[in-house]
């Protein structure tokens, strides 16, 4: 309710109230598509289901790709990303906002990769997909393909934290702070982990 | 000059390295081949593409992962707790008590129980409690107003309420110990809960 005082020459006897409507009417299912991640983690565990459909909508590329640079195929991909999601459920009561929920869930993510996988050689994609997004000779298709089937199995083969350390750098770009986190490492052994990874890829592509 | 550590030559590669450090690279041959095969792995291993999938995917990955969790619990216990406003605790930790305190006393009816006597003969502005003919019939307890109030209270009082108020009540013994009130002795509780509503500024 507010009060308006008449500004003039002469003022009224009279003051004029203005009623609206109650301002303590507030929503208690606030919209989540712009909520922050610590609103939607309530929001989760306050038993809104909504809430974690916009957090895989997030995060879900991320994942996705993670696991794809694992397994180095859409199906296993997309098994191991939906596992993500559910262990990332289960276990959101354990999330404490320590770190981002894009590096907790690439923490998950990791997990479930390196136990599932094991040292498997990636199942290869099949030919028809065109992964360099546009047209390409057969022949080159053919080679490029051979050529990454050879990197995927060769990092499949390294150990898991290098693994985990090289893809998370190389193909996700992260800073090694933000994998040391992942990880639960130190810099200084993500670096190096890094450095041997490399190291250990070379030897496994020369042996190809 | 020492030769770079792992740490230093993935900062060289990376660009990183302290002009200092990176030029002790170009004056050592081992330092310069060791530099040169990671740049180069690395070239190699950046050149490995991840497929995006079809943005019809990504629905129908959202609606897999929806359906995964929907038989899953979705909230922790303590969120419950932590929610809770000091009003309904209060409330709780009322009827908690009371109902507790006759589920193990159990009081011979009409009698008001002492405790509950003097608190409400103590109370300034409550009424002495009128003489109970006994317990009241259902159709009684449906006009009974200490009824429909302490029913309303304890139906919104949930067990981890009650244990996070520091009672230990089984499940349905408050509703139990409620229902086997005499007239009086619901009377005596709606008014203390009543009380407690009013000091609670409910």
């Amino acid at each position: 309710m507010t009060t308006r005082m008449w500004m003039g020459a002469v003022q009224p006897e009279w003051k004029v109230t203005v009623t609206g409507a109650p301002t303590d009417a507030r929503d208690d299912n606030p919209p989540l598509d712009a909520a922050d991640e610590a609103a939607l983690v309530a929001a989760c565990l306050a038993g809104r289901k909504e809430a974690f459909d916009v957090i895989v909508e997030r995060h879900r590329r991320h994942v996705y790709q993670l696991c794809y640079r694992f397994v180095g195929n859409h199906e296993d991909a997309s098994d191991l990303a939906q596992d993500v999601f559910v262990r990332a459920y289960r276990g959101l009561r354990s999330f404490k906002g320590q770190s981002s929920l894009g590096t907790w869930l690439y923490r998950i993510g990791v997990n479930v990769c390196l136990n599932k996988v094991g040292s498997k050689t990636p199942k290869a994609e099949p030919i028809g997909d065109n992964a360099a997004g546009h047209f390409e000779h057969p022949a080159d298709a053919l080679v490029r393909r051979e050529r990454a089937a050879e990197v995927r199995a060769a990092i499949a083969r390294l150990p898991k934290k290098q693994r985990a350390t090289l893809i998370l750098r190389v193909y996700h770009e992260l800073p090694h702070e933000q994998i040391a986190g992942i990880l639960g490492s130190s810099v200084g052994a993500v670096k190096a982990n890094f450095f041997h990874a490399l190291n250990n890829l070379k030897k496994l592509l020369r042996h190809a | 000059m020492t030769h770079l550590s792992s740490s230093e030559f993935v900062d060289y590669v990376e660009g990183t390295l302290p002009s200092g450090r990176g030029a002790h690279v170009q004056t050592c041959v081992a330092c310069r081949a060791q530099a040169e095969t990671l740049r180069e792995t690395l070239a190699r291993a950046s050149r490995i593409d991840a497929p995006d999938p079809s943005p019809l995917f990504w629905d129908h990955f959202s609606n897999r992962v929806r359906d995964a969790i929907a038989p899953e619990r979705p909230a922790a216990p303590w969120v419950g707790l932590r929610a809770l406003r000091p009003i309904p605790l209060a409330l709780a930790a009322a009827v908690a008590t009371f109902a507790t305190f006759l589920a193990l006393h159990r009081l011979p009816a009409p009698v008001v129980p002492p405790a509950a006597a003097n608190i409400v003969s103590s109370s300034p502005g409550v009424a002495a409690v009128p003489p109970s003919p006994g317990p009241g019939s259902e159709s009684d307890l449906a006009n009974d107003e200490a009824w429909n109030l302490i029913s309303a209270v304890a139906s919104g009082v949930e067990l981890e309420e009650a244990h996070a108020a520091g009672f230990g009540v089984r499940p349905g013994e408050i509703d139990r110990a409620v229902g086997e009130m005499t007239p009086v002795e619901r009377t005596v509780l709606g008014r203390l809960l009543q009380q407690e509503l009013k000091r609670a500024g409910a």
